[in-house]
């Protein structure tokens, strides 16, 4: 083996370890088995968590719970399977929580993105593709890391396979290669569908290329129409829920999101060019000698992918709100630039370049990105709890399957966390709870919600035809969301600690309230949370 | 041929046990192995199988992570609709791999047994 692949393959073998290090190691403080869904943020996580889970228990991503879909039986699991099934499956082959192995596998999809990017770079030029490589450590800083904390998770994986995707098309004169990117283009849209059509744009984009430079073949277009074919194929059983019931749902959206998103319109910060600092001044002149590059027709499949992956991130502009997702993978994305800058920049003044010297410069950028970015790193428990995750899995093990529970003021406002008490979970709006706190009153009833993640509810009419259980043309059940008697719950939870006093004091006044009547004991209580059970549904017990 | 490559996953898999004890320092060592050998069983060896396809083509540093991200695919979808027609999810970590890795052998059955 020479010099050449030994250094680089030494090299990789120090960046996977510090790689993993920066982003779950520290984030999840060492450790891969919690007590509880650890750095778990937004109600995101939990939605993805909660569905794996589900499939872990029913074995299957048909007939997802009804304390998931809405009440309805017979719903169809709504989102993309894949992420959530290797993550049910981990799970049960590992003995490790399904919360720990799903959040496990999105770091370990966003290394893998990168080692693809890097066979696809080092194709171009080994030197820009190992000084590119520090670049990624910036996914785990400022917005970028809320990609992974906010929940946005299968975008990770299907964008692992749009990596795949693309390193087929750079090996397609290879047997059989095209077969290789039916499967990955297939796994991308079973994971997260705009990665799909991410991927097929760039094989859009690969083959103008291939026009141009006069190798668009019979052969390419017979291999590209199998793939596409094989792809269809594989997909089949999902297409029509994407088709019926995803497409109209987002072609809404993309016709209204017009100008340019804040975190109030997509629901997780917004991540710009500033956000890498000084670096983006480098990345700025890498794409000035790429561009260098295409003026020579030198069109090399690298330095497209990078230029893709910049312009896609403004796809926003017109009305893609899913390019703000690919932002959070820009450090990988637009490494090559960094890579290409630092590299072309360098050769200038030393004409007999050694693979000797950009392995030590990687190693400096290896240590001198994560101490500069560092202002952010560490771990944190996240919006969960051992106590409120053990009240949850209390209900999970011990309420009657048919159990409504009630959710007073506390953590609950990420609602998808609520589906890990595995029954119909209902949270008060919280202003209304605050007002009436600050009247001193205690309400027979409140407005509450039912924890439900807004998702359509398919079902399967016949082999690949579905329906939705609740058209857009129809009323929401009553039970959805309004004015809601606390009596008629069969469980209520209340928090007796939480982060305003004012609030605590109230719930344990309404605890104390709750337990003088006759119907309501108290059925499980730890330091934090106290869960009463209600003997007589429907029968008042707030005197 | 099948020996070199044996011996290069077995590096492969040893690297990785090292380097997952070391990111995760206060996990327990059987729950690193159980990841790391689950891992390489589920995802890893699969994949790699079936790249073996292209190993008169590709090293193995490319096969290597071609394969760990084309075992990602490739169980994952079949492993959803294996479990729509009825086999339940828990079964899916032993039965899969091993039907996978056959089906591995097969593509990849003129060139595995080539010098």
């Amino acid at each position: 083996m020479s010099l050449k692949l030994n250094l680089s393959a030494i090299f990789i073998i120090i960046f996977i370890p510090v790689f993993l290090w920066l982003g779950c190691g520290t984030l999840f403080d060492h450790q891969v088995s919690h007590e509880f869904p650890y750095a778990y943020f937004a109600s995101d996580a939990f939605l993805h968590q909660g569905t794996a889970e589900a499939i872990k228990d029913a074995g299957h991503y048909n007939n997802m719970p009804a304390y998931i879909t809405g009440g309805f039986d017979g719903v169809v699991g709504m989102n993309p399977p894949l992420l959530n099934q290797i993550a049910a499956a981990f799970s049960h082959a590992t003995g490790i929580e399904v919360y720990d192995t799903i959040y496990l596998f999105i770091f370990i999809s966003a290394l893998l993105a990168v080692l693809v990017l890097y066979l696809i770079v080092r194709k171009f030029n080994e030197n820009v593709a190992l000084l590119a490589l520090p670049l990624s450590f910036l996914i785990f800083t400022k917005n970028f890391y809320t990609g992974m904390t906010f929940g946005q998770w299968d975008f990770y994986l299907g964008l692992a396979f749009f990596m795949g995707v693309a390193w087929c098309l750079m090996r397609i004169g290879l047997k059989g290669m095209n077969l290789l990117l039916a499967v990955f283009l297939a796994a991308s849209f079973l994971t997260h569908p705009p990665e799909t059509f991410w991927a097929i744009g760039f094989i859009g984009v690969y083959s103008l290329i291939r026009i141009i430079r006069k190798k668009f073949t019979m052969d390419y277009l017979k291999k590209m129409l199998i793939a596409g074919g094989a792809s269809a194929l594989l997909i089949l059983s999902y297409l029509p829920l994407f088709i019926f019931f995803w497409l109209p749902t987002r072609s809404t959206q993309v016709l209204k999101s017009m100008d340019f998103p804040t975190q109030q319109t997509i629901g997780y910060p917004v991540v710009l060019m500033k956000d890498f600092g000084l670096l983006q001044w480098i990345i700025a002149l890498g794409m000035v000698v790429a561009l260098i590059y295409f003026i020579r027709k030198k069109y090399n499949i690298a330095l497209v992918l990078g230029v893709y992956s910049f312009i896609i991130g403004f796809t926003v502009l017109i009305g893609f709100d899913k390019a703000m997702q690919v932002r959070f993978m820009w450090p990988v994305l637009l490494s090559i630039f960094f890579g290409l800058a630092i590299y072309a920049v360098l050769k200038i003044f030393v004409k007999k370049w050694n693979i000797v010297y950009t392995v030590v410069i990687a190693l400096i950028l290896l240590i001198a990105i994560p101490s500069i970015f560092n202002e952010e790193r560490g771990t944190s428990r996240g919006i969960m709890d051992k106590y409120h995750w053990d009240g949850l899995t209390w209900i999970a093990d011990n309420a009657p399957e048919d159990a409504q529970v009630l959710y007073f003021y506390g953590i609950y406002e990420q609602s998808s966390m609520l589906y890990n008490s595995k029954r119909m979970a209902f949270f008060i709006d919280p202003l209304e709870y605050i007002k009436s706190i600050q009247n001193g009153s205690i309400l027979n009833d409140y407005e509450a919600s039912l924890a439900w993640h807004g998702h359509p509810f398919p079902y399967k009419t016949s082999l690949i035809s579905y329906d939705n259980k609740l058209k857009p043309d129809m009323p929401q059940p009553e039970y959805f969301a309004g004015r809601m008697d606390v009596c008629n719950f069969d469980y209520l939870v209340l928090d007796k600690v939480t982060s305003n006093e004012v609030v605590s004091q109230y719930n344990m006044f309404l605890r104390q309230t709750l337990l003088e009547a006759e119907s309501i004991d108290e059925a499980y209580s730890n330091d934090i949370v106290s869960i009463l059970r209600n003997k007589d549904p429907g029968v008042d017990c707030l005197a | 041929m099948l020996k070199k490559e044996l011996i290069n996953l077995g590096i492969a898999f040893v690297s990785a046990l090292i380097i997952v004890q070391i990111v995760f320092y206060k996990e327990g060592v059987l729950n690193v192995l159980k990841i790391v050998v689950m891992f390489f069983w589920m995802l890893v060896i699969p994949g790699n199988v079936i790249m073996l396809y292209w190993k008169e083509k590709l090293g193995f540093l490319e096969r290597f992570i071609i394969g760990t991200v084309l075992g990602a695919a490739v169980f994952g979808i079949v492993s959803y609709y294996v479990a729509l027609v009825g086999l339940h999810v828990k079964y899916h970590w032993f039965v899969l791999p091993i039907v996978l890795i056959a089906l591995g052998l097969f593509i990849s059955r003129k060139k595995i047994f080539s010098p």
